[in-house]
Formats: structure tokens, sequence, C-alpha cells
């Protein structure tokens, strides 16, 4: 399994130091703070982590694309070598979708009300510089509907509002990649669907990963999504990757306290209720960050050191990083 | 049953048609977002109403309300009909009947501080002589929600809080009226994973300290299980019962193929389970229209052992094991398991 931070030469973004601010009236927020990450290439990499802590941020700026007032302040995102920040005007406008396409949170929203989706595709496509015939760009979108089950002769004809909320949803997946997409940025993709259909539409997700062998990042706070689609996941509180590692490890063998209590917050049909525990304490104030590590003041194991300076990215195991003292005894002496 | 005291709340025979003019030579389109549906709250008992959208959860929760009036059948609050009830008895089925909303932002006023929020209902509802008073319960609600200190909190507007702390004060409002049974619609589906726990366990505890009923609707079966541990389950498909009877029973041995599939749905935080856990192959994944349901069964069209009977006719809730199921097949259908 190939590494979630150290970049190898079959990662397809490396993102380095990244710290993105949001200066506000109250005071600045590093809603990320000096975040490493690698996204192995032809892997589902997630991002897990609850509303705040930064995880979206991250996947804008991997498209140049955080929205003002935020800046980012320092680091470096290289997709296939390519410095993505220093990207301009059109070059960037055609790596955006191109390169590296988003499908938001609640994607329902992002369709014309006013356009069929047919007309939509080939805005699309002629945004993009495809010069081919409205007959030759549908057949292709077509064959995009088949894949994840929706009837493109029904669907191309049809305005947004005729469609449900998990046909909507297809609608967008196909909008992602009909510019073949090398890397496909998953924001909370079935938040507002039911059970169903969010499986559903996971299967199909696993599906076009397997047979396009897409680079994929899934954002979510949900972290039993997360068991069934990732290969490799990162966990973010408070603006930092506190831990990554493969899925397996993840699940067996959390590294950071955070992440463990997480796994033992999160009711599922799986465990004996009176075995869940909350996540004592609330998550930080972004304006207020402590000194030392952000967890500190909800961790139960904390000591003395916690408080007085960040924790270090400390290795754990192959491939198995975590942002915490207790994580590596060796690491306490710094 | 007999043995047992009144239900705090029951419904019988409830219909709820929605009546939609289409023009002056059209028949209006009906809409029947209720079919049928019975049921009974004792007090001190959690009944879980899960269900896709579309399923009639919300519109149950109304009708319990009395929000909305049924179209057909009775709403009996301890053994009344609401319906019958004069005025001033209405007022009190109203105290007693409160409801904790889905998105706790909209549902508290911006421009009120957290005390007058909280002190308004109290003292418009005479449950406080004077202000001071009202103050006064006011932080004992905000310590009974486990929002300590409560002075803390007395003066802080909605948006300086967080949506955990938005939802407390949610069902602070509620609690602070004495009510018998509350009404919880989809309340953690807004609330970040790590504080979903307390504010369920906060529920469970008001249920057990203060023997108040619950009816908890949602369509995470994850949190019915883990709020219902000891409670019931009523499951609804397209406005009907498909499926009824103590929660751990029935989510243990569903046998209902709609509860089989919306259980084999549900994430699993297991990455080998999830990667290989058996699937109930549904024929469609959407929903059928509300306004023309399908004859017969009404998850014939989406039913991997749909048979020709299910096409015909409508199978009736009855008794199969400890639960009632709504299937003609309940019999023959294998067993389900989570693996």
């Amino acid at each position: 399994m190939a590494s979630g931070v150290t970049p190898t030469a079959s990662s397809l973004v490396e993102i380095r130091g990244l710290c993105v601010d949001f200066p506000l009236s109250l005071g600045t927020i590093r809603a990320v703070n000096g975040v490493d990450l690698a996204l192995p290439r032809g892997a589902v990499t997630a991002l897990i982590g609850e509303s705040g802590s930064g995880k979206t941020t991250v996947a804008l700026a991997m498209l140049n694309l955080v929205a003002n007032p935020g800046v980012i302040r320092s680091g470096s995102i290289r997709f296939e070598g390519r410095d993505v920040l220093a990207l301009k005007g059109e070059a960037l406008r055609q790596f955006r979708w191109r390169e590296a396409s988003l499908v938001f949170q609640a994607a329902q929203n992002c369709l014309n009300p006013i356009m069929a989706i047919g007309d939509q595709v080939v805005e699309t496509f002629r945004a993009h510089g495809d010069a081919r015939s409205d007959r030759e760009l549908l057949r292709e979108a077509a064959e995009y509907l088949t894949y994840v089950r929706l009837e493109p002769d029904r669907v191309l004809r049809c305005y947004p509002h005729e469609l449900s909320g998990g046909m909507k949803q297809r609608v967008m997946i196909v909008f992602a990649l009909l510019l073949k997409p090398k890397l496909l940025i998953l924001d909370e993709p079935t938040t507002a669907l039911d059970v169903i259909t969010q499986d559903y539409i996971f299967d199909i997700l696993v599906r076009i990963h397997r047979e396009m062998g897409l680079t994929m990042l899934l954002l979510t706070h949900d972290i039993a999504i997360v068991s069934k689609v990732a290969d490799v996941v990162g966990v973010m509180y408070a603006g930092s990757l506190v831990e990554v590692a493969d899925v397996f490890t993840l699940f067996r063998h959390a590294g950071h306290p955070y992440t463990r209590q997480l796994l033992a917050a999160a009711p599922s049909l799986l465990d004996d209720p009176e075995d869940r525990h909350p996540i004592v304490g609330s998550p930080p104030d972004l304006l207020d960050l402590p000194r030392g590590c952000a967890f500190a003041p909800r961790c139960q194991h904390r000591e003395a050191c916690c408080a007085a300076s960040p924790p270090p990215m400390v290795e754990v195991g192959q491939g198995h990083q975590a942002r915490c003292f207790q994580a590596n005894p060796g690491a306490r002496a710094g | 049953m007999a043995d047992r005291p009144t239900p705090v709340l029951e419904l019988r025979d409830v219909d709820v048609t929605f009546v939609k003019p289409l023009g002056f030579l059209k028949p209006p389109l009906q809409i029947r977002a209720l079919q049928g549906i019975a049921l009974q709250v004792h007090p001190g008992e959690v009944l879980a109403v899960v269900g896709e959208s579309g399923g009639g959860k919300t519109t149950l929760g109304n009708v319990v309300t009395g929000i909305l009036k049924p179209t057909a059948g009775q709403v009996l609050f301890e053994g009344r009909d609401i319906a019958s009830l004069d005025r001033k008895e209405q007022r009190a089925f109203r105290r007693q009947v409160q409801i904790v909303q889905q998105d706790a932002y909209a549902a508290l006023n911006p421009m009120h501080t957290v005390a007058y929020s909280l002190a308004t209902p109290m003292l418009r509802l005479g449950l406080v002589s004077s202000k001071a008073e009202a103050r006064q319960r006011v932080i004992q609600t905000l310590e009974l929600v486990e929002l300590r200190p409560a002075g803390q909190y007395l003066d802080k507007y909605p948006h300086q809080l967080s949506g955990g702390q938005r939802q407390r004060i949610l069902l602070g409002r509620a609690v602070s009226l004495a009510p018998k049974l509350i009404v919880a619609d989809e309340p953690v589906s807004m609330i970040d994973v790590s504080l979903r726990v307390s504010a369920l366990n906060l529920m469970r505890r008001l249920n057990r300290e203060l023997n108040l009923s619950f009816v908890y609707v949602t369509h995470d079966l994850s949190t019915a299980r883990y709020i219902g541990r000891d409670g019931r389950i009523l499951v609804l498909y397209l406005g009907k019962v498909v499926e009824t009877g103590d929660l751990p029973a029935v989510i243990g041995h569903p046998r209902h193929p709609y509860l089989q599939a919306l259980l084999s749905s549900v994430p699993l935080p297991d990455p080998d389970l999830s990667r290989h856990r058996r699937k109930l192959n549904l024929k469609d994944v959407d929903m059928p229209s509300l306004v023309d349901p399908p004859p017969g069964c009404r998850f014939h069209t989406r039913c991997p052992f749909a048979a020709p009977l299910c096409r015909e006719s409508e199978p009736a809730l009855r008794q199969v094991g400890t639960s009632e199921v709504a299937c003609h097949l309940a019999e023959q259908i294998p067993a389900w398991s989570l693996a």
C-alpha cells in the first residue's frame, strides 16, 4: 500500500505544507494548517473529519479554488509534478474539470434548473473546447449515463426538477466524468440522499474506480462510508491531518486518540449500543486554537507535553502516520 | 396488552390524503400519504419511525402532534380523541406533545437569546408566574440538557452556539413544558458524528428519568437502533406500515424485504464486512411515486422475491414470529443477516 504522506513516483497529487487562512474581522482562521498529503495514483483516498476540520478547504486548494477571503498562505500542490498554484487564466480553467473534477456537496443544486440535461452536457464540452457535433457529444454522455444506470434517452431530455435526488446526483457524477479527468473529488457526495440510494451510488463509484482506474478523493464525516470505499484514509482535526493509514489499519489499529474515539462514537448496526462513547467536549474554536495539540482538551490520554507544543507526525507503521506524542514515545523528547 | 395502562398516544386506522386541484375539468390529484396507520406509544416508551423520504414519516409526526388532521381515523391522546377536545383541552394537549425539529438553526429565532426563547413558552402557557421564576426554570432546564454552566448560555444567540448545543436548546425548550410525549424528527442528522451519541444519550436519559415517551422519526437505522434499544419500531413504505414490533427483534430478524434492503444498505464501520457483505438486489433503486402507487403490494416493483400474488393483492399487517409484517411471503423469504 502506497503511503498517504510520503510522495512516491506513484502519487498523482502531492501536497506539501499547505496552509490556508481566512482573515476575518475577529481574527484569522487557519482552516488548513500544514497539511502534507499525497494521493496515490489509482487509489481512493478519503479525508474524514467533522465540519470545520478543513477537508473541503484542502480539496478546494487542490483546484486552486479557495474562495475569497480565503488565501493559500503557504505550501505547494503538485499534480503530476506540475505546480497547480502557479497555473493562471486559461491553463487553470482547463486544469479544472479536464484534469481534476469535483462533485460538490448537495450537487443536485449545481444543475441549471432551466436547461435540459442534454444541453448542459453540450455546454460543458463546448466550454472546454470540444468541436465535435452535438450528436457525438450526446452519444458519449449517453454511454456514461448508461454506466450509472440511467436511461439516457429520457434523462438527456429532462430538466433537473424532473429527476429524483439520487438521479440528479448520478447525473452530476456523469458530468464530473465527461471530460475524462484523472482525479475525481467527491465532497460528501451522498448527503441528503436515502440509504438505499447512497449505497447504490457508492457501488457505482467503486465500479467506476475499478474499471476506469480513476484516482479519487472522498471527503466525508461518515466513518462507515469510508470503510466501504477508501484505500487510504486521512483523518483531519482542526485543520491538521492527524492520522494517515490504509483503511484496514485505520479501523483495526488506529494510532491517534481522536481516530479511536471517533470509531467508538459513531453508532452503527454492528456495535453493542452500551459500548458507544461520545467524544467529550466540543470541537475547537478555530480562532482560539490551543498552543499544543488541538485535540488535547478532549483527549483522554493527554499529558503535560501535549499542551506545550504541537506534536509532530510520527511514523507508526508502514504507510501509517499519526500526529500524537503517544503514538510513539520516542518522539516525545522534542 | 389488556393489562397495560392507557397509551399516551394511539393512532387508529389513520389515513392522510392530500388533494391537489388540477383545474376546472380534471379530477383532483389524490396523494395518499398515510394509509391505515395504527400504533400505540406507552408512557416512557420510545417508538422509532423509520423509512425513506416519501415514506410518510414527517406526515406521521405532524398527525401525532395535531398539526395535521387525519383525513380518516382517530388520534387518541391518553385515551381521548384529539378531534373532540375543547379549546382549553387543546391547549393542554399542545403543551403535552412537543416537537424537536431537525434543523435547530431554523427552529430558533435568530433575533432572540437562549433565555428568551426558553422563557417565552413557559410564560405564555402560565407554567411560571413571573419573569424571575421563568429565568430560574430556564437555568434548571439548561442544566437538565447538560449545558453547564447554564449562566454562560443564557444571553447567547443561536448563531453563537454549535449545532449540538442548538439541538440541546431545542430539546430543553420541549422538555421545559413538562410534556408527556416528544416527537423528534431527525434530531441528530445535522450534528457531527462525534457529538451524535451524546445527544442521543441525553434523549435516553430524559426518557428514563422523566418517563417521557419519544417518537423518534429517522431514516438512520443506526441511530434508531441506538436510541430505541428497548423500544419499538415502525417501518413505513409509501405511506403504509410494512413491519413493526420490538426494535431489537425487528432489526435482528427483519422479515419484510424492504426492511432487509434498508438494513443491507446501511454502511458498516468495518472494511472487511462492508466490502463483502451480502446484498439484496432490488429491482429498482428509486421509490415509485405516491401519486400512483403500484397495485397489490406497494413494494413489489422493487422486491427481488415478488410473486404473482404480490402484484394482485395487497398484504395486510399480520403477526409473524414476534413482529407484525405486511408481506405475503414473510415465511418463505430467507433470513437476513448483517454479513
